[in-house]
């Protein structure tokens, strides 16, 4: 796959990690473990994630997209669907305005442009660098947040509603990503919007909505 | 005189151990001994090496490069799926397959291709274009600065960067927006050693999705039977534990060969010497009609013993097909004692007389006929040489045994000396002129027939290639390709630099000559020093030529019409101004080419070698031997020329076999007889027995090979025995006994070579099946043909 494979890893890595907060903040919103009292600051909200992942299996959703590049002359808008099943399948479908997209099943993925169907299956752990986003993927569905830190410095930016700063520690990663923002919706502890802040300036800016969790997702959305 | 003098030592020998029987069987018994103490730690010898030339020959020079290409000690196993069988269940498979490969008998297994880290591989493509630019490229890169070319590509860039790619492709597509690295992609392809190879989850996948591969490298050497036969028990043992069922594993390297020959040739032994060394025994007992004749027989069972550790001490081992050649040992030594068991027979003479009687055809056929074999020495294969040592050795030592041990044993020991016939002894008598008319008639057909034979120089012709590795060879090369049996072209230099110097002007020639998709090469992608400075020049050169100003116009116009921004691709025009660094031996290690690099570029201490791979065609052959243009400091070697090679060698060394052979019994016969009427009638059945051969050969489609050349002089060799103890026998009086000497001793000679034809080994079988073909010749020519002529000439 050469170099697209490897950026398309480290997408998965990062869209994957925004599902399963999404899925933690909605099981907060259903209110299971509200009745437990809850600590504040960085170790609170990480027992507030801990807590809400164990219960969650599917996630389906939109999102909205706002790309702004030192390369483009405006910010660039689009939309899509997003559905994601514990603990390694993700299927990220752009649908405005060029239609576009990949999947990943387990170790294999696919990915499309316009209305071509997917393409045959590339791997994803051709090196190490697979290997520690797919470590990673596991770090989060099963909310192992010492691995997480050990790829993210992740600071508690604010701690009602939750907003997370995560600073890569690795060189390769540090080169495309400065930093990601997580900021979850007050009352709610929705996921609301994810921006992810290059190094030069550029952004991207995703809000998520109309999440849906725990249903049956279609067959064959991962194949 | 000095013949007479020769020949009057057997009976003052006869005279001396008459006295001494204590001493005569006592030394006997200790020379068996010490042989079989010889024997005690034979090492058998199952290699294809001495079938091989062993000069500085050609053939001698391809077959040691062949043992360098890229698969040529490599284990491949294909794991070949049913119809319900996945791809994930076949690459599972392979993993816990590869896995488990470990030393002793593995080095290394994989089930995928060793690719290079994208991480390193998007810096080197951009660090590249320059230096592999070639002026295909340029043409190439001059169509596609063009409003009609760039707008789809930067469309494509847009297309990209909005979408969840763009976030990491962006460096990327900024400093290539007109995808340039398609180009470098496309020199990829030249990197593919299997063609039919697809790729899933990083494995070898078949285009069907119905077969994986296995490479591994072991420290087994392809010649090591016993190794070759524990690493094919090994891996049976693998098989078998780790592959499921509706997975069936098929496994292909030397060493299957190696051991499939090594099995064949020791169960053929087997029974190769059992049958011959019986219907022999059987044979003398039939004809001598008493147990006197097991005395005949124990002759040529230790000559047996004896010429084998007799070769033990000149060579370290045995060759297995030396030991086969033994049951014609046996078949050609009993005719010595067979001649003095039936001269003995005679109460009425002294045995003394009869001793110097007989030694004349029995030392004048042995002579003959080692002398005929001592031919054999001036082989290339050292499987011939050992073959002639191990014959001659055999027959001197029968001569010995005949004249000085068996005439006592057979005095002395109570029992008659009988025989079938002998008490209404009749001669078969022809008619003189049907004889040799028909003789004439069936040389005649012959002659013309011979017209029709081939020289086979395939190795593989004396190969024994089990049904099973033959299905498997052709599943692999009908699923992957014929990557094994492609040519491989050697670009030989005294550094890496010269050596990639010559490897490019070869991918020059060969570019114009093949298909880009059949020629596995390194230069497109790490061309020499010399030319990557010259693809630079050409690369600066293009873009100082107003191309670089037709870009930004172009990039900036078209990019606008997009939305980008006005320095979107400010980075490319920086790339372009860059000096690249030169790309390296170690750099292509580096980024993830070090298998390939292993495979294709040989190390020695005072040259490089870079490989090339193209189909092996005869085309490909013509292009090397006969185009002058064709790149000097390269060698082909490929199993298409390697045939010729081993062709021309075969009918070099039958040629040479045949005229020294000839020459060496003329002159022997000659110092024998000093007559030349007797000298041409010793040579009718060798005659005979040549042109039958030659003739039948042609007629049947039997080709000679590599190994059944040594049949001539076999034929030679049993000819000139035969036609000397006839002729000594029709001038020194006719005997109806020395026919039968003469017929069982062809006989059991015929038997011996039988007994190869038995064989399934090819390299064993042909010989047996071609000296057989002589024999049928040799044996009524001695018997009638000798006579009719002696008589017409008489």
């Amino acid at each position: 796959m050469g170099p697209v494979g490897s950026y398309m890893r480290t997408i998965i890595a990062i869209l994957m990690l925004c599902c399963m907060l999404t899925a933690t903040s909605l099981n907060g919103a259903e209110g299971e473990p509200a009745d437990q009292p809850v600590g504040t600051g960085k170790a609170g909200a990480f027992q507030r994630i801990s807590k809400a992942v164990g219960g969650v299996r599917t996630i389906s959703g939109k999102f909205r997209q706002e790309r702004r590049l030192a390369m483009l002359a405006r910010p660039v808008d689009s939309t899509g669907r997003f559905y994601c099943e514990k603990p390694d399948r993700l299927r990220w479908e752009m649908v405005h305005p060029e239609p576009s997209g990949f999947l990943v099943n387990g170790n294999l993925a696919k990915q499309w442009k316009g209305k071509e169907g997917p393409s045959d299956a590339f791997e994803t752990k051709q090196n190490p660098l697979i290997k520690l986003i797919v470590d990673q993927i596991f770090a989060w569905t099963t909310a192992d947040l010492k691995k997480l830190e050990q790829r993210y410095d992740i600071k508690v930016v604010q701690d009602e509603p939750i907003v997370l700063k995560l600073v890569p520690r690795s060189s390769k990663e540090k080169k495309y990503v400065d930093h990601i923002r997580i900021s979850f919706e007050a009352g709610t502890n929705y996921v609301h919007v994810v921006d992810i802040l290059e190094k030069g300036g550029d952004s991207t800016r995703i809000e998520f909505f109309d999440l849906v969790i725990n249903s049956q997702l279609q067959q064959g959305l991962f194949d | 005189m000095i013949m007479d003098a020769l020949f009057s030592i057997f009976p003052a020998i006869y005279n001396f151990f008459s006295r001494h029987k204590a001493l005569l069987y006592l030394a006997t018994f200790v020379i068996i001994l010490l042989a079989a103490l010889v024997l005690r730690n034979i090492t058998m010898n199952e290699d294809i090496a001495p079938l091989l030339p062993d000069d500085r020959s050609e053939a001698a020079k391809d077959f040691a490069l062949l043992q360098k290409t890229p698969f040529a000690n490599k284990v491949l196993i294909n794991l070949r799926g049913s119809a319900g069988t996945s791809k994930k269940e076949l690459t599972e498979t392979a993993d816990r397959m590869s896995l488990a490969m470990t030393l002793p008998y593995f080095t290394r297994a994989v089930s995928g291709p060793s690719l290079p880290s994208p991480e390193g591989f998007e810096a080197w493509f951009t660090n590249v274009l320059p230096q592999t630019f070639t002026n295909d490229d340029t043409i190439k890169l001059r169509r596609t600065l063009t409003v009609e070319e760039v707008r789809p590509r930067l469309q494509n860039v847009y297309t990209q960067l909005t979408g969840p790619e763009g976030w990491f492709m962006k460096p990327l597509l900024q400093s290539d927006p007109l995808d340039l690295k398609s180009t470098v992609l496309a020199k990829l392809r030249h990197m593919n050693v299997i063609p039919g190879m697809a790729l899933y989850d990083n494995h070898f996948i078949s285009p069907d999705g119905k077969n994986t591969l296995i490479i591994a490298e072991t420290p087994v050497k392809m010649t090591d039977s016993k190794g070759s036969k524990e690493l094919a028990g090994e891996l049976k043992a693998l098989i078998t534990r780790l592959v499921p069922r509706g997975i069936e594993a098929s496994v292909i390297s030397s060493h299957a060969y190696t051991t499939a020959n090594a099995e064949t040739i020791k169960k053929d032994l087997y029974i190769i010497l059992s049958s011959a060394g019986i219907v022999i025994l059987l044979l003398i007992l039939f004809f001598l009609r008493s147990w006197k004749g097991i005395l005949v027989f124990l002759v040529p069972s230790s000559v047996l013993c004896l010429a084998t550790a007799g070769t033990l001490l000149i060579y370290d081992s045995v060759s297995a097909v030396t030991m086969a050649f033994g049951a014609v040992l046996l078949g050609i030594s009993d005719d010595y004692p067979i001649l003095v068991y039936f001269a003995l027979c005679s109460k009425e003479r002294d045995p003394k007389a009869i001793i110097r009687e007989v030694a004349h055809p029995v030392m004048f056929g042995g002579l003959t006929t080692i002398v005929t074999f001592a031919v054999m020495l001036l082989s290339t294969l050292p499987g011939q040489r050992q073959l002639a040592v191990f014959s001659m050795i055999g027959v001197a030592v029968s001569l010995v045994f005949s004249l000085i041990v068996l005439p006592h044993l057979l005095q002395t020991l109570p029992g008659e000396k009988r025989y079938i016939g002998a008490r209404s002894p009749r001669t078969l008598s022809l008619p003189r002129r049907g004889v040799l008319v028909f003789w004439l008639i069936i040389m005649a057909l012959c002659l013309w027939q011979a017209g029709r034979l081939n020289f086979n120089g395939d190795m593989q012709s004396i190969n024994f290639v089990p049904e099973d590795l033959k299905k498997a060879e052709q599943h692999l090369s009908k699923t992957w390709g014929d990557f094994r049996g492609s040519a491989v072209l050697f670009a030989e230099g005294s550094d890496l630099e010269s050596s990639l110097s010559v490897n490019d002007s070869l991918f020059a020639y060969l570019s114009e000559k093949f298909p880009p998709g059949q020629i596995v090469s390194l230069a497109p992608l790490l061309p020499s020093r010399a030319t990557q400075e010259a693809n630079t020049r050409r690369w600066k050169g293009f873009w100082a030529d107003g191309n670089e100003r037709l870009a930004r116009k172009l990039l900036s116009e078209e990019g606008a019409r997009l939305g980008f921004s006005a320095d979107a691709f400010a980075p490319f025009f920086e790339m372009l101004k860059r000096r690249p660094d030169p790309i390296t031996f170690d750099d292509m290690k580096t980024i993830g080419f070090g298998d390939l690099m292993g495979s294709m570029v040989l190390k020695n201490d005072n040259k490089v070698q870079t490989l090339t791979l193209v189909p092996d065609t005869q085309g490909l052959v013509d292009l090397f031997e006969k185009d002058e243009k064709s790149p000097k400091g390269v060698r082909l070697v490929s199993q298409g020329r390697f045939k010729g090679l081993i062709g021309h060698a075969l009918v070099g060394n039958f040629t040479r076999y045949i005229i020294f052979a000839l020459l060496v019994i003329v002159v022997a016969v000659g110092v024998l007889f000093r007559d030349l009427k007797k000298i041409f009638l010793c040579l009718v059945p060798v005659a005979t027995g040549l042109i039958f051969m030659l003739g039948a050969m042609g007629c049947l489609g039997v080709e000679f090979n590599l190994f059944n050349v040594v049949a001539a002089i076999l034929v030679i060799g049993l000819g000139v025995d035969l036609g000397v103890f006839m002729v000594c026998n029709l001038t020194e009086g006719y005997d109806h006994t020395a026919n039968l000497a003469i017929l069982l001793g062809g006989l059991t000679s015929f038997v011996g070579l039988g007994a190869l034809a038995l064989a399934q080994h090819p390299a064993l079988k042909s010989i047996g099946i071609t000296v057989m073909l002589g024999l049928i010749g040799v044996i009524p020519a001695a018997l009638f043909v000798v006579p009719a002529l002696y008589r017409k000439t008489s």
